[in-house]
């Protein structure tokens, strides 16, 4: 439990975006795959991730549809909308340049400068 | 147009609302479920993974209150669930709620009364045209408006400044329209009192400057419309017809618009009449009488472009004039503008000190009346500790939390 990191503010629609583009979802489904694909370094609150699902398909990014899952239970189902898919390229070019720079400037050292 | 395509989004969106609840109940419920399937699988009894599930999801109405947010644009929607909210807090404390309900009722009153008082004598303009240019012509130096027929008619006919200038007086008299003779207030007007103040008859037509061909003249009478309508039953017919003033034969010609209190707010006045029949109504003859205060106030509309101080100065040279020309009846003769509706500076400055007075003081009873409401929230907000803490438990936002204290 030590080891899991709360996620920053905003990354989660994201996450969300990302995991959903591997495959439709549904909001169980997406939480396991967010735990799978982060190695289960990330912490998330599980009602937290309804509010950013219903956002996400309200500024058209995921398209929802009721379907049965794999345990045989009615449950909603989520995949990315072409627009979902362009501002998953987006945020993750942005996320790349941050995470670079962030790196870049914390490796810094004394003779470097 | 607009307000119905308004009200039907509002509606069309209230409808989409609830489908849109129902799912996201399902929604919720299908993760619990999924979430529980993994817990037994991993050796959990059906009953303890579901309890597990639940626990572990967490405060299932704050995600849904949340969700709703995302959404947007249900402001309607959570002020009305406040208010159901309030209501209800309300009808669980009758004392409390009688208690404020009282006292903000015996505030608000005060305050209306007050400022029914205020609008009625202060606020509200006169009903006649253009009543912001309506003066008042005052003695500079005795804070009234007395003045004599002759000086009167000096003032008329030699100032520059106003468009005209009328004056009248009040009196009783007896009024015999039939058979049973009543008192009522006159105002005693100069001929051109209507036209000068710019209003139009309701009836029939009113009293003109050339009416007025010397002493007893012009027996005419013009009835408020208050008076028309208690005592002449709104009767249209009533023009033409000839009633007994004092014994003398006066004609009825008009009937003044509702509302139409002349230049003064001070109360309504029966009917109007000339007063160059000053002797049948009064029983004296004073026109020519130049230290005779004959009429109560005179007024006129300013001319466009002519201020109160460029007004008063001409008047003072006339006073200047006057002053000059009869020495045994004037002393000092010099005038300034005042406003009609209380009776220029004299009733106006006290009555106006008073009324303001008065409001500033109500203001302060409600201030007071909120203080208590708000100390005896306070009081309640501790015995509501326990709620508080429950609803904090149960996810309550704080900024909900505020909007129904």
């Amino acid at each position: 439990m030590s080891r899991q990191a709360q996620i920053l503010p905003g990354t989660l629609d994201l996450l969300i975006l990302k995991a959903v583009s591997l495959g439709p979802l549904h909001g169980y489904g997406v939480l396991l795959r967010i735990g799978q694909i982060s190695g289960r370094a990330l912490l998330i609150e599980q009602g937290a991730l309804y509010p950013a699902l219903f956002r996400l398909v309200r500024q058209g990014l995921l398209k929802a549809s009721w379907g049965i899952s794999e345990n045989n239970r009615r449950a909603k189902f989520y995949e990315l909308t072409s627009a979902g898919r362009k501002r998953l390229r987006e945020e993750t070019a942005g996320w790349n340049r941050l995470a670079a720079a962030m790196g870049s400037a914390l490796a810094a050292e004394p003779e470097e400068i | 147009m607009k307000l119905l395509g308004y009200f039907r989004s509002l509606a069309a969106r209230f409808f989409h609302r609830s489908r849109m609840e129902a799912e996201l109940d399902e929604e919720l419920r299908a993760h619990i479920q999924h979430r529980a399937d993994d817990l037994e699988s991993s050796g959990l009894d059906r009953a303890e993974a579901e309890q597990r599930a639940r626990i572990e999801f967490g405060g299932r109405e704050r995600f849904k209150e949340e969700v709703r947010e995302s959404l947007g644009g249900n402001f309607i929607e959570t002020l009305i669930q406040d208010l159901r909210f309030s209501l209800r807090l309300l009808r669980k404390t009758p004392g409390f709620t009688l208690v404020a309900i009282f006292t903000l009722a015996l505030a608000i009153g005060a305050n209306a009364v007050v400022f029914g008082i205020l609008n009625g004598m202060i606020l509200r303009p006169l009903n006649v045209p253009q009543a912001e240019s309506l003066y008042g012509i005052e003695h500079g130096n005795e804070h009234n408006m007395w003045e004599s027929y002759p000086d009167y008619v000096d003032l008329r006919d030699r100032n520059r400044s106003f468009e005209d200038v009328a004056g009248f007086s009040i009196d009783q008299v007896g009024l015999d329209s039939g058979d049973n003779p009543v008192r009522a207030w006159v105002e005693v007007v100069t001929g051109n009192y209507f036209d000068a103040l710019g209003v139009h008859p309701h009836l029939g037509r009113f009293l003109h400057a050339s009416d007025e061909h010397g002493p007893n003249s012009a027996p005419y009478i013009v009835l408020s419309h208050a008076y028309w309508h208690t005592h002449f039953q709104d009767d249209r017919g009533v023009v033409g017809r000839i009633v007994r003033l004092n014994k003398h034969p006066f004609t009825i010609v008009g009937v003044a618009p509702p509302d139409f209190r002349g230049p003064t707010a001070l109360g309504p006045l029966d009917f109007f009449v000339s007063i160059v029949n000053q002797d049948q109504i009064e029983g004296r003859y004073t026109l020519d009488a130049r230290a005779t205060h004959s009429l109560f106030m005179t007024f006129g509309h300013l001319k466009p472009g002519v201020n109160p101080q460029q007004a008063a100065a001409d008047l003072n040279s006339i006073g200047a004039y006057i002053e000059k020309t009869y020495p045994q009846d004037h002393g000092t003769t010099t005038f300034v503008l005042a406003r009609t509706g209380l009776y220029g500076n004299l009733f106006g400055g006290p009555v106006r000190a008073f009324v303001t007075g008065l409001m500033l003081l109500a203001g302060l009873i409600l201030l007071a009346a909120c203080a208590n409401l708000g100390s005896l929230f306070g009081a309640r907000a501790s015995d509501r500790s326990r709620e508080v803490a429950l609803r904090l438990a149960l996810g309550a936002r704080r900024t909900r939390f505020c909007a129904n204290c």
